[in-house]
């Protein structure tokens, strides 16, 4: 459907030159530019999710860095060159159906390599990236990484075990 | 010219709904952490009475008459058990307590020796019983008095 839309505005385009060179023939001077700037459409797609793994009950935070292979990534697809805002929706805690443990959530970008060790760290919810994939093409890619500590709390604890989750959204959208 | 750009509106008016859906996207992921109940004992603390004991004996006291600990924590999880001091102190050179200690994962049946640095499992709901006895080797020359110490079994996950 994109790739359709953006064929529809390319002859819409096209168009509007031809007329402006017919008219030339038929005319004295008198030139119409024509300029249409297609954006490529605009993906976001979660590469990976942020797992803390397995900690004991009241022993304190448990952080993930932005550089492990426990962090969550997303992956923007779109335009080169294009800015995208971004805005994320942490959870604020996590929980097991039964008791819930604090998250404090960490983002970090890169807009021109999946690299997390030189990532732009993001202390706000929402942001602006440019799309710089090193080609043009399909490696117009944006990279977030999201990772953070929870807190187990102190011992002794009564939270409970099992698996505590939440969910965390990424929106993004061309200004 | 003029017909030119009609058509061009009418292409673009064409699919508006097109255009807005690649404008903006969203996706999820789920944050998650596995936790483990906390390990606790029911009683943290019990006395093993060896009484009066003459020297040149040892004295002797079996698990199931010992001092009775039950664990809990995180059903069916490994455990490591470790065992730590055991001086006694007092009127004379110090005498060593040397612990005798079964496990059993309901408490009623099933008891097995449990040893320092050993692995124990933890039943499906969570628990585990302990029993502690031992023995003291007293020395015939050791000088009479009262002798005390402490003796400490703990627990923790295997491998967090």
């Amino acid at each position: 459907m994109g790739r359709g839309a953006a064929a529809i505005l390319f002859i819409a385009g096209v168009l509007a030159l031809a007329a402006g060179d017919a008219r030339g023939q038929a005319m004295s001077g008198g030139h119409l530019g024509v300029e249409v700037h297609v954006a490529n459409g605009l993906s976001v797609f979660r590469e990976r999710h942020l797992s803390f793994g397995s900690a004991v009950a009241g022993t304190g935070i448990h952080a993930v860095p932005v550089t492990s292979p426990q962090a969550g990534l997303f992956r923007i697809w779109g335009s080169n060159n294009a800015f995208v805002d971004v805005t994320l929706s942490p959870p604020a805690t996590l929980s097991n159906g039964t008791h819930t443990i604090p998250y404090a959530w960490a983002a970090a970008s890169h807009n021109s390599a999946d690299d997390p060790a030189t990532a732009t760290v993001r202390t706000t919810t929402t942001f602006q990236v440019r799309q710089q994939g090193a080609v043009a093409g399909p490696n117009n890619n944006s990279w977030v990484w999201v990772y953070g500590s929870v807190n187990l709390g102190a011992s002794p604890s009564t939270l409970s075990g099992g698996s505590y989750t939440g969910v965390f959204t990424i929106s993004v959208a061309y200004p | 010219m003029r017909r030119i750009f009609v058509v061009a509106a009418a292409a673009v008016l064409a699919f508006p709904a097109v255009v807005q859906a690649q404008s903006s996207a969203s996706a999820n992921l789920t944050v998650s952490a596995d936790v483990i109940k906390a390990l606790t004992f029911s009683a943290t603390t019990a006395t093993l009475p060896f009484n009066q004991r003459a020297a040149g004996t040892t004295a002797t006291i079996s698990p199931s008459a010992g001092a009775t600990f039950t664990a809990d924590g995180q059903a069916s999880q490994a455990v490591t058990v470790t065992f730590s001091g055991g001086s006694l102190t007092g009127t004379g050179p110090a005498l060593t307590f040397t612990p005798n200690v079964e496990g059993s994962s309901n408490g009623t049946s099933g008891w097995g020796a449990v040893t320092h640095n050993g692995s124990i499992n933890l039943s499906g709901a969570g628990t585990y019983f302990f029993r502690v006895g031992g023995s003291i080797t007293i020395p015939s020359n050791q000088t009479a008095g009262t002798y005390s110490g402490t003796w400490t079994l703990q627990i923790a996950y295997t491998g967090l």
